[in-house]
């Protein structure tokens, strides 16, 4: 859903950056948006929002000109605003009543949201208050410090527990600090969000890898009541084409990752983190392959993202895939790819593809996406990013006796239930639920946090 | 945290230095390896842990300046301190007892087979280190190997240090002479493969210590995706140690030639 009249940098200005795309609200737009939300007394935004955001509550804080309320309203709720406000799919948006009606634009929530962290947080002076924590006397570590690990430890926090969160980087946030591009979530965001959930009591320790530099005993050794794997999913799976290992082939997660260290100042220097060669083609349909193209772009390359779904069914927002054109992104869609070529240096020359349409095959109404006949052809290309499918950071289960995963090597839970199958050992996020869009991982992280609570105050020896 | 402690220049490009990080010291085991990030602009390489140090709770690490961190690395002195060590990082290997073990490091792979063959030589093996380089000046750690094992043969390829010949040669002798009953080998992928065509004729079990090709240490990043037994394994996670005839020798090569640190 194309959010209203948010300020963009012109695609022109912003290939040549890595500053924000979107600007966000000015005072007056977020005033006059926020005068647009009907204050519904059953809002059906607030039901659609996973993590149950006071929704009408936040805006009109905004309305009546106290930022700093409207975050405090949002924060109740959920305590990674910032974001939230940028990157969540907005559900909620979906929801909203205006949908109802003819030529009526939903009210940009979203967008409100991000409104309400960026001014508000400003006015929020981040005082730990050591009284606050530890009021139970149990100690919980969390593995992992994304979106999930963050949540968790926020919110277990602030139910008076003392909390350690464990992060193998340097640098806390999971994928929004490694994978995310700059250009849609600013580190100061970042830092800005950590800094808050530090403020809570939190405690992270950083460069700690566990199952290596620490193990799952150590920790219950070391006091821990409970553990919570919030590890993520973000390991690549093989692209299952031949010639994978030519040179000029990445996966996009060591591109990302490399931008991203780099930060924004990389644009300026002369020297690329690694080769990237003049046509770039990304393969894959999700968040993952666009970004790559859009950091590809902002290289001054020739950028092109070929996938075998259709362009509804790309695993992308609107905006991202309306911006990523804008920027001179192409876009390549029904195309399976099923051999990488490679020249006598073995490097990356090019694509095979085969051509996809819709057929009937058995003649029973059943339409599916078939390769059509004879319809191979190559796409040509210097560097190949492959940003297909991934999977859970798991490898804990080898090292730890009892934890289990599922067939997808996600870490294996009960229905419904928050613990694995390790006694006090529980998971949450992309751990957990596999590759998963943020709010997802945030409304899973939630309900986990609510039923570690309850464990710990009820018996978690 | 994470201060040099010392410094040696050993060559114009190779640099050893001894970083203080005790917790990796006292935990790390043969086989592991660290991810270094010189400071906070540079990016994380990984590199051997080469030995350690109980009493300074220390790590050595030898390096040859052949990527933008590690001429970073290269630049920092005595009292600087390295802005991360992530570590200890990759399978620890399992040592086994009371065999004959030869040792094959080349060029900075000498780095590293030393702590491992400290560890052989502490669990009653008899431990043969074949050392060697193209020239005198690529010996690294001959002291400390003459030290550590109970032989040791160093071979150059122009004679101007040790024997002139290959570290082929000293592994055929050994195999023949002395029985080695297992073979381990670090070097550049060209010498691994020439190791492994004698270790095979000589059926002599071998196993390779693999470059860790990684920048995050836990697979994320993909670049240590390498085939062993048939199955896409990551180099960080499961190795750097691997048993030589479930390697797929061709896709190394090509992941070795391609990383770009
Ligand atoms: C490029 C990209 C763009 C995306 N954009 C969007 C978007 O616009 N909207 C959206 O809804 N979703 C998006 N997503 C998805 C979203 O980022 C994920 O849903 C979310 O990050 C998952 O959170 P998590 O905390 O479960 O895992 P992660 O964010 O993956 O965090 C896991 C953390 O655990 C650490 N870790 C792993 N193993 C260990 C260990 N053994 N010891 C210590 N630490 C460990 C890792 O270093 C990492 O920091 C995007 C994903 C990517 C890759
Ligand atoms: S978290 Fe997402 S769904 Fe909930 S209010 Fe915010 S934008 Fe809407």
């Amino acid at each position: 859903m194309r959010q209203p009249n948010i300020p963009v940098q012109t695609p022109a200005k912003r290939v040549k950056n890595f500053h924000e795309v979107e600007l966000g609200f000015s005072k007056r737009q977020a005033m006059e948006e926020a005068r647009r939300c009907p204050q519904c007394t059953n809002p059906k935004c607030v039901a659609g929002c996973p993590l149950g955001v006071d929704i009408p509550g936040f805006i009109r804080s905004i309305r009546e000109g106290d930022f700093l309320r409207a975050l405090q309203k949002v924060r109740e709720n959920n305590n990674l605003a910032g974001f939230c406000g940028r990157l969540c799919s907005a559900p909620c948006e979906q929801a909203c009543i205006l949908n109802e009606e003819k030529n009526v634009q939903a009210i940009g929530i979203r967008a409100l949201e991000r409104f309400a962290f960026d001014h508000g947080q400003s006015k929020v002076r981040q005082i730990f208050n050591a009284e606050s924590t530890n009021q139970t006397n149990k100690k919980v570590a969390v593995v992992g410090s994304g979106p999930a690990g963050l949540v968790v430890a926020a919110q277990l926090a602030e139910d008076g527990h003392a909390v350690t969160v464990f992060e193998t980087f340097e640098k806390s946030g999971g994928f929004l600090n490694y994978g995310v591009p700059e250009f849609r979530l600013p580190k100061k965001v970042l830092d800005n969000e950590i800094d808050y959930v530090k403020s809570l009591g939190v405690e992270i320790k950083n460069l700690s890898f566990i199952g290596r530099t620490h193990s799952i005993e150590e920790l219950f050794s070391s006091g821990y009541n409970a553990i919570v794997l919030t590890t993520g999913a973000g390991i690549p799976k093989p692209c299952g084409l031949s010639r994978q290992e030519a040179s000029g082939v990445y996966f996009a997660q060591e591109f990302l990752m490399r931008v991203n260290f780099a930060g924004g100042h990389l644009i300026l220097r002369p020297a690329e983190p690694f080769a990237l060669g003049e046509k770039v083609v990304v393969l894959g349909c999700g968040e993952l392959a666009v970004d790559s193209a859009r950091v590809a772009v902002r290289f001054g390359k020739n950028v092109m993202v070929v996938h075998s779904s259709t362009e509804e069914d790309m695993k992308v927002s609107q905006e991202q895939k309306q911006q990523a054109k804008e920027e001179g992104v192409r876009f390549e869609i029904l195309a399976e790819p099923v051999e990488l070529c490679v020249d006598e240096q073995n490097h990356v020359k090019g694509i095979k593809c085969l051509r996809l349409d819709f057929a009937d095959a058995g003649e029973k109404g059943e339409w599916k996406l078939i390769p059509v006949k004879d319809s191979e052809f190559i796409i040509e290309a210097d560097t190949v990013i492959l940003a297909g499918e991934s999977k859970v950071n798991s490898y804990i289960a080898k090292l730890t006796q009892g934890l289990k995963v599922d067939s997808q090597e996600r870490f294996y839970r009960k229905k419904d239930q928050a613990q694995t199958s390790a006694k006090n050992i529980f998971a949450a996020g992309a751990a957990a639920l596999g590759p998963a869009n943020f709010i997802e991982v945030l409304s899973d992280s939630k309900n986990v946090s609510n039923q570690i609570d309850l464990f710990l105050r009820r018996d978690g020896e | 945290m994470f201060e040099i402690l010392s410094k040696q220049i050993i060559t114009d490009r190779v640099k050893r230095i001894d970083v203080k990080a005790p917790k990796i010291a006292q935990t790390a085991k043969p086989g592991q390896f660290v991810l270094v990030m010189p400071d906070d602009k540079t990016m994380r390489v990984s590199l051997p842990i080469a030995e350690v140090n109980l009493i300074k709770e220390s790590i050595t690490l030898i390096f040859c300046e052949d990527s933008p961190s590690l001429d970073r690395l290269g630049n920092l002195w005595i009292g600087d301190s390295l802005s991360a060590v992530i570590g200890p990082l990759g399978m620890p290997e399992a040592i086994v007892k009371e065999s004959k073990v030869a040792c094959v490091g080349y060029g900075i792979g000498i780095a590293a087979i030393m702590f491992l063959c400290r560890e052989l030589r502490k669990n009653d093996n008899k431990v043969i280190g074949i050392i060697g380089g193209k020239t005198g000046k690529d010996i690294i750690l001959e002291p400390q190997m003459r030290l550590t094992c109970q032989k040791i043969f160093l071979m150059t390829e122009d004679g101007t240090a040790g024997r002139k010949g290959y570290v082929t040669q000293a592994l055929e002798e050994v195999v023949q002479n002395e029985k080695a009953s297992l073979v381990y080998v670090a070097g550049p992928i060209e010498i691994i493969e020439e190791i492994l065509i004698v270790a095979r004729a000589q059926a002599v079990k071998t196993k390779v210590i693999i470059e860790p090709l990684t920048i995050d240490g836990m697979g994320i990043c993909g670049t240590g995706q390498i085939c062993v037994d048939g199955a896409d394994t990551c180099v960080a996670l499961d190795g750097p140690i691997f048993e030589a005839e479930k390697l797929d020798l061709e896709n190394l090569r090509q992941k070795m030639n391609n990383f770009t640190k």
